[in-house]
């Protein structure tokens, strides 16, 4: 690791810690993925294995964070420095391009400080289509993401230019599998299908989460936060209605399903006001509650949402 | 989420039942990635035991099939070695003497232990595949038990949502947690990282196993009551006694 010089701290994982770091032979920026592997009975985690090997198949993508190198060290702790035959501590070193902030630093600076404004329209279709762009090369390559959210949205402010971060959690969906966990997403972007405890989901949790976030850019505000798997199922109910057989084939046969309050719909418009019919539209697509008929990533690019949208430039 | 199967390192003998969400399946088709119809390629799942519940004694027959074709193939390379007198490149993998385990017990055991879905065992095998083509090692006697325990719990990782971590997999498979988490490194790097198996890779690989079950031939070594760990360490480790299921 030689080759790199550490400038800041930037991250915390639940693995390790990340830093800003200057590659010394090319003076690029690099942000490293420090992953400790001293917790011995476990090996290599899960989310670095899944990380690494996933980020490979996706990197050639420009709307995925690309991994440059991953970096296997023995690192010997300062308390062993001075034995003959000292005890080594095995860091693996995950090194990708660096990018200066997050959607979600992103539209906080929008929202709160000096100078708060609504992020512009133009910028939120650019954002909205680089995302889907990303999100339909994962699922083309059977990949779901799993944990789309605004911190995990990586924004070259400069360029424009927004990236998919983090694959930790993703699945590779090629194979036949016994049930998968329900544990994913963050609570706000968690599909509903998986709160009321499918473990079938399939593309469809990827493009709910696409839709919150969708929302989150246009009001600056989570569409819904919830605080609990319940409390998060409410929200979703109370603004697009409790579904029903009719509108959700099999939804009463979930495993978590429950006799729920009976809420009508709200007209989405109005929580989304300064989003014009277009995106409204393409929005109320994304948050269909039958996944089979949410619309997919491929399908979201060719909305007329988009129409406007110089395409030539992605 | 990993937390459940994770702190398990109780010996498997513990764990002796198959486990229930064992035969729940899910296979989500991927459009236009698939190369054959659903239909096909369900049948070949079905066949080999990858999407429902195999009752049989056994377990999923993709285990017979995969045993069957390692084994053939690791006689195949020894008689290879042998006749042109060259020696294999040594690896971590490599042991002093092979285990008196056949490779089909062994499938058996991790099968019984790990809960692992049953296409776990088809991608270990592609895993296996790869690092044998990245390094040019000959599968044999001395290295098949050791990249069998490694490619099939880097499969369960990195497949299944829920999984028993390395100390665990590291007493299904007669090894030490060092030695494992070592293993896990040196097989990582020699693939890769490439863990991702596409549908095509996936349905490729099925078919072949469907392929081999025209022509099993059982080759397998007597077994004896002795402990693997004795046979497979390079230095003794008291830490780790023998887990085999007698």
């Amino acid at each position: 690791m030689e080759k790199y010089e550490k400038l800041e701290k930037v991250g915390e994982g639940t693995y390790g810690k990340v830093y800003k770091a200057r590659e010394k032979a090319s003076g690029s920026l690099v942000a490293l993925k420090k992953t400790r592997l001293e917790m011995d009975e476990e090996g290599v985690p899960p989310t670095a294995l899944r990380e690494v090997s996933l980020l490979q198949l996706l990197s050639q993508s420009i709307y995925i964070v690309r991994l440059l190198s991953v970096e296997h060290v023995d690192k010997v702790p300062k308390s062993q420095k001075s034995s003959s035959n000292p005890l080594t501590k095995p860091i693996l070193y995950l090194v990708f391009e660096y990018l200066d902030t997050d959607l979600k630093k992103f539209i906080d600076s929008h929202r709160k400080g000096p100078n708060p404004r609504p992020l512009p329209p133009p910028l939120i279709q650019s954002f909205l289509f680089q995302l889907c762009k990303g999100v339909a090369h994962c699922h083309s390559h059977g990949v779901l993401h799993r944990d789309l959210k605004p911190q995990n949205l990586l924004l070259d402010q400069h360029k424009g230019i927004l990236k998919i971060a983090d694959l930790g959690l993703g699945r590779a969906f090629t194979v036949p599998l016994k049930s998968y966990t329900h544990e994913i997403v963050t609570l706000w972007y968690r599909a509903p299908e998986v709160l009321l405890g499918s473990t079938h989901y399939s593309t469809g949790v990827d493009i709910w989460s696409v839709g919150c976030i969708f929302a989150e850019m246009v009001r600056r505000q989570a569409l819904f936060p919830g605080d609990s798997e319940f409390q998060q199922l409410i929200h979703i109910f109370k603004m697009l209605g409790t579904p029903t057989e009719e509108n959700w084939p099999g939804v009463t046969s979930l495993r978590d399903w429950h006799v729920y309050p009976r809420w009508e719909p709200q007209s989405l418009a109005k929580n989304v006001p300064s989003l014009g019919p277009d995106g409204v539209d393409l929005l109320s697509k994304m948050l269909k509650y039958n996944p089979s008929e949410r619309i997919s990533a491929k399908a979201a690019l060719d909305h007329p949402y988009f129409d406007s949208l110089d395409k030539s430039q992605f | 989420m990993y937390k459940n199967k994770n702190k398990h390192t109780h010996p498997p003998q513990r764990y002796s039942h198959h486990f229930e969400e064992l035969h729940n399946f899910v296979f989500l088709d991927m459009g236009s990635l698939a190369l054959e119809t659903e239909d096909v390629i369900s049948d070949i799942y079905l066949s080999l035991g990858l999407k429902e519940s195999d009752k049989g004694v056994g377990g999923p027959r993709v285990l017979s099939l995969l045993s069957s074709l390692l084994e053939r193939s690791v006689q195949r390379n020894e008689t290879s070695l042998e006749a042109k007198h060259i020696k294999d490149v040594v690896t971590v993998f490599h042991g002093l003497r092979a285990p008196t385990l056949s490779v089909r017990k062994y499938i058996d055991r991790i099968f019984k232990y790990s809960g692992c879905s049953p296409s776990c065992f088809v991608v270990a095998h592609i895993y296996v595949d790869r690092f044998i083509q990245h390094t040019e090692i000959k599968l044999t006697s001395l290295n098949v038990h050791r990249l069998l325990i490694t490619s099939i719990m880097l499969a369960a990782k990195f497949i299944d949502d829920a999984f028993y971590n390395n100390a665990y997999y590291a007493k299904v498979g007669g090894v030490s947690t060092s030695e494992l988490n070592r293993f896990e490194m040196s097989f990582l790097f020699g693939i890769d990282f490439r863990l991702q198996v596409g549908v095509e890779t996936f349905g490729r690989y099925c078919r072949q196993l469907e392929k081999e079950a025209a022509e099993v031939v059982q080759i397998e070594r007597p077994m004896q009551a002795c402990r693997i760990k004795e046979s497979w360490s390079n230095k003794d480790d008291p830490t780790c006694a023998s887990t085999i299921a007698r």
